[in-house]
């Protein structure tokens, strides 16, 4: 079996070849837009490592928000933040009810019953 | 090799790249010249580099095949999330009614439509064979096939193809 073979087809094809190589685009337009396209488009290469670095940023601060700081120490910049044992919601005082003291303290044997009337202003003692 | 003397090369194959780039493209010739740019922007860009291993047109040829690929899954990925693969452009092949093709340029759109007809390594190795003349071992290279199965797909594709031919040029 020879490729030589074949004069029709290869007449056939030679023909179409003529025919394709008539609008045949300039080489030089081509090579000069692709030279244009090249100073234009930055390098996959370097996108490919842009976009490595912003995902494992983000995996980091994802990773270092959601523990706290292993040695127990507070990061800069938080410091001044009150921890979650000390804050108190803004509606806390609708909880403080006449009498708090009572349900809030153990009474002993021999002491004055606490008065009932009680300021609002007056702070919440904590549990012994 | 310089970039200089590369430009030199790529200008002396550039006729014969287009016409295997339109082979690979269904004859589109925007499609085929974009492919082709987008070639000569990788070779700029050293992202194929012919290393020496074979012809330079044989590299070449490989390059503009695996690109024109590339490019037909890009459309085809485009189209999908466009929804509008059902009414993409028809080829200037499929186009032709094989019933009306007699003078010279209907026949060779006959030639165009047979080859559109076969399967696609058949009429890749058909195209590369008689279109580029390149040998069926050159052919192979250039595909990424055994010279074995090109040579199967050239017998088979040119059975096939004078089948095809032969009917429409029956009265």
């Amino acid at each position: 079996m020879s490729e030589k073979e074949d004069p029709d087809l290869r007449r056939r094809f030679a023909a179409l070849r003529d025919e394709d190589a008539q609008d045949t685009p300039d080489f030089a337009r081509l090579w000069r837009q692709a030279q244009a396209r090249r100073g234009r488009r930055p390098s996959r290469h370097i996108a490919s490592w842009l976009l490595v670095a912003a995902g494992t940023a983000a995996l980091l601060l994802a990773t270092v928000g959601r523990h706290p700081h292993p040695t127990g120490a507070s990061p800069a910049g938080t410091s001044a933040m009150p921890s979650l044992s000390q804050w108190r919601p803004s509606t806390d005082f609708l909880l403080r009810t006449p009498a708090l003291e009572v349900l809030t303290t153990v009474p002993t044997l021999g002491e004055a019953t606490p008065s009932p009337a009680l300021s609002p202003s007056t702070e919440r003692s904590s549990p012994s | 090799m310089t970039e200089l003397e590369l430009e030199r090369e790529l200008e002396t194959l550039h006729q014969a790249s287009f016409g295997w780039a339109l082979g690979c493209c269904r004859w589109d010739r925007e499609e085929a010249a974009d492919v082709l740019q987008a070639v000569y922007l990788k070779v700029l860009e050293g992202k194929a580099r012919f290393d020496g291993r074979s012809t330079l047109k044989t590299w070449l040829f490989a390059t503009i095949r695996r690109t024109a690929a590339e490019a037909r899954r890009r459309r085809w990925v485009r189209a999908l999330a466009l929804g509008r693969w059902a009414g993409r452009r028809p080829s200037a092949a499929a186009a032709a009614d094989p019933e009306t093709l007699a003078s010279e340029a209907e026949s060779l759109r006959a030639l165009r439509a047979a080859l559109e007809s076969l399967p696609w390594r058949q009429r890749e190795v058909l195209h590369l064979v008689f279109h580029e003349d390149l040998t069926i071992d050159e052919a192979s290279a250039v595909l990424g096939i055994s010279e074995g199965s090109a040579r199967t797909h050239y017998a088979r594709g040119k059975e096939r193809l004078r089948q095809r031919l032969g009917a429409r040029d029956r009265p």
